[in-house]
C-alpha cells in the first residue's frame, strides 16, 4: 500500500515536472480518441437506422381467394404458433384495398372502375431477429408456402441482404478503425512515456543501486501514464459530447425525420473515454518501460 | 564478509581484474587501491552485481552471487550501502526526500522513515540542511547527504568508489572520519581511492590492484 502511495505521488510529482511534453500526448490521445469516438457515435447512428429497418422488416403471406374465415383463422393460429415468428397482422381484403388507396393518393381513382375488389387478404408476419438471414427466410417460406390455403409469399431478398451487408460492413469499418486508433493512443502512450525513461534514466540507476525492485521502478511510469491517458480520455468526451450535441441539434433542425434514427449520447461516455485512455496509455506505458535490468 | 575466490572478469576478450582472491571480515575497514584502470570501480561493481564475473566465486554476507536471479538483486543491494564520487544525488528533490527515497524502498513506515532520517541527518551532522536541495549544497555536504542515504537503512556493508574524488583536503577528512565512525558501529566498509593520503597510517588493510591483479596486501 505505501508503494502505491509512493508510485502515485511520483507520478503526480512527474506528470507536473514534465507538464508539456504530457498535456501534448494527452492532446494527442484525446485526437485519437476523438477521431475513433466519432466514428463510433456515427456507427451507432447507422446502427440504430439498420436496427429500425430490421424492425419493420416483415414478410407478407398471401392467401387463397374464397377463403373461409374460420380457415384463416387456423392459418393464424399456425403461424402464430411457429417458434421464428415475432408478431402477426392480418390485414383483410377490404384493409388492403383501403391501404392501397392510401398509397396510390391522387392516383387512387383508376380503382373506381374496379368493380370487384381483386386484392386477396392476408398476413403480414414479422419475424425474430435471428431468421432474418435470406437463406434461412427462404426455408421459412417454403415451408409456409406449402401450407393449404396460401397462394403467394412475397418477401424484400435484395432489401434484407442489403441491410445485412450494410451491418457487416459498418462492423468491419468500426473493427478496423478501433483496432488502428487504439494501436495510436498506444503508441502516442509509448513514445511519451519511453522519452520520459530514458529522461530519468540517471533517477532509475540510482533507484537500482538503492535496492528498488522493478516494481517499485516501474510503477510511477505505469501511473504517469495512465493519468496522461486519463486526462486524454476526460478531454476527448467531454469535446465529443458537446459537439455531438451541438451537431446533432443542428442537423434535427435540418432534417427533422432524422430524429427517428439519431442515438442520445450514453452518459457513458464519461466513464468509457477516460477509462479507454487509462487502459490504453497503461498498455503502451508497459511496452515503453520494457525489462528493467540490473 | 566479502570473499572473492579466483574471479575473473573480462569486457570483450580484454581482462578486467584476474584471479582475485580476497577477503574482507565483518566490520573490517579496508581500502583498495592502485592507479587508474587497475580494476577498483569493477571490483566494487561485482560486490552489488553491476557486474557478473566469467570465472570464480563471489559470496557477500549470507548472498552466493553465482546463484542469485535478477529480480533478487535488489535484495541484496539492500545490505549494501553505495557511495559515489559523483554522489547520484536527485537534484528536484530535497536532501530530506533523497535519503528517505532509500527508506521507502524498504517499505518503512512513514513514522519510523521520518524518525531515521531525522537521526542519520544529525549523525551527518547536517539536520539543519532537511529542506535544501542539492544544488544549494557544497561538494562535502552533498557527499554527507550520500553517505547518509546509503547508512540510513543501515546497511551490513558500505562500498564507497573514490568517495573524496571531487571534494578538498578538510572535505576529505570529514568523510573519512564518518566513515571510521559508521565502522566502529559495526558496518563493514571497503574504499577504493587512489588518494593514499586516506589511508596512510591508518593501520587498516589495503589491497594494491595493477592491472586487474592484486599486486599486495599491506596494512595502511
Amino acid at each position: 500500500m505505501r508503494n502505491v502511495m509512493y508510485s502515485l505521488e511520483t507520478a503526480c510529482s512527474n506528470t507536473w515536472r514534465d507538464k508539456w511534453m504530457n498535456l501534448l500526448s494527452a492532446f494527442l490521445i484525446c485526437s485519437g480518441l476523438a477521431i475513433f469516438g466519432s466514428f463510433l457515435i456515427l456507427s451507432f447512428n447507422m446502427e440504430s437506422a439498420v436496427r429500425k429497418w430490421f424492425n419493420d422488416f416483415s414478410i407478407v403471406i398471401y392467401l387463397n381467394k374464397g377463403i373461409s374465415s374460420d380457415e384463416e383463422e387456423a392459418l393464424k393460429n399456425f403461424f402464430i404458433q411457429d417458434s421464428d415468428v415475432l408478431s402477426l397482422r392480418y390485414i383483410s381484403k377490404e384493409e388492403a384495398l383501403l391501404e392501397l388507396k392510401d398509397m396510390l393518393g391522387a392516383g387512387s381513382r383508376v380503382l373506381e372502375s374496379v368493380e370487384e375488389n381483386p386484392l386477396p387478404s392476408s398476413f403480414e408476419i414479422k419475424m425474430k431477429r435471428e431468421i432474418l438471414i435470406p437463406a434461412l427466410l427462404r426455408q421459412k417460406t417454403a415451408l409456409f408456402s406449402k401450407v393449404p390455403g396460401v397462394n403467394e409469399i412475397q418477401f424484400g431478398e435484395e432489401w434484407l441482404e442489403s441491410l445485412i451487408r450494410t451491418s457487416m460492413i459498418l462492423k468491419s469499418l468500426l473493427l478496423i478503425t478501433g483496432t488502428a486508433l487504439a494501436s495510436t493512443v498506444i503508441f502516442i502512450s509509448y513514445g511519451t512515456i519511453r522519452i520520459l525513461f530514458y529522461r530519468r534514466m540517471d533517477e532509475i540507476e540510482t533507484l537500482k543501486l538503492l535496492g528498488a525492485t522493478r516494481r517499485f521502478i516501474r510503477m510511477p511510469f505505469l501511473m504517469e501514464g495512465m493519468i496522461i491517458g486519463t486526462a486524454g480520455g476526460a478531454l476527448c468526451s467531454l469535446s465529443l459530447f458537446a459537439s455531438y450535441r451541438l451537431v446533432s441539434l443542428r442537423l434535427m433542425e435540418l432534417m427533422p425525420s432524422l430524429k427517428a434514427f439519431l442515438v442520445t449520447m450514453p452518459e457513458g461516455i464519461f466513464f468509457y473515454g477516460p477509462a479507454a485512455g487509462a487502459v490504453l496509455s497503461f498498455i503502451g506505458s508497459y511496452f515503453a518501460v520494457g525489462k528493467i535490468k540490473y | 564478509m566479502i570473499r572473492f575466490t579466483k574471479v575473473s572478469k573480462y569486457f570483450g576478450k580484454e581482462p578486467v581484474v584476474t584471479d582475485i582472491d580476497l577477503h574482507i571480515d565483518k566490520g573490517e575497514l579496508a581500502y583498495i587501491t592502485g592507479p587508474s584502470g587497475a580494476g577498483k570501480t569493477t571490483l566494487l561493481k561485482l560486490i552489488y552485481m553491476a557486474e557478473r564475473p566469467e570465472k570464480g566465486e563471489i559470496s557477500v554476507s549470507k548472498w552466493d552471487l553465482r546463484k542469485i536471479r535478477q529480480r533478487r538483486i535488489p535484495y541484496l543491494r539492500r545490505d549494501i550501502g553505495i557511495v559515489f564520487q559523483d554522489f547520484k544525488l536527485l537534484f528536484n528533490k530535497t536532501v530530506f526526500e533523497n535519503i528517505a527515497l532509500a527508506q521507502k524502498i524498504r517499505g518503512v513506515k512513514p513514522d519510523s522513515l521520518r524518525e531515521n532520517v531525522d537521526r542519520i541527518l544529525t549523525d551527518v551532522g547536517l539536520a539543519h540542511k532537511s529542506g535544501s536541495f542539492p544544488e544549494h549544497l557544497s561538494g562535502g555536504e552533498q557527499q554527507k547527504i550520500a553517505i547518509a542515504r546509503a547508512m540510513v537503512s543501515k546497511p551490513l556493508i558500505l562500498l564507497a568508489d573514490e568517495p573524496t574524488g571531487n571534494l578538498d583536503h578538510a572535505s576529505a577528512k570529514t568523510i573519512l572520519s564518518l566513515f571510521k565512525e559508521f565502522n566502529a558501529r559495526g558496518t563493514t566498509i571497503l574504499i577504493a581511492t587512489h588518494n593514499s593520503a586516506l589511508f596512510t597510517d591508518t593501520g587498516r588493510k589495503v589491497i594494491y590492484l595493477k592491472d586487474g591483479k592484486i599486486e599486495k596486501e599491506t596494512t595502511g
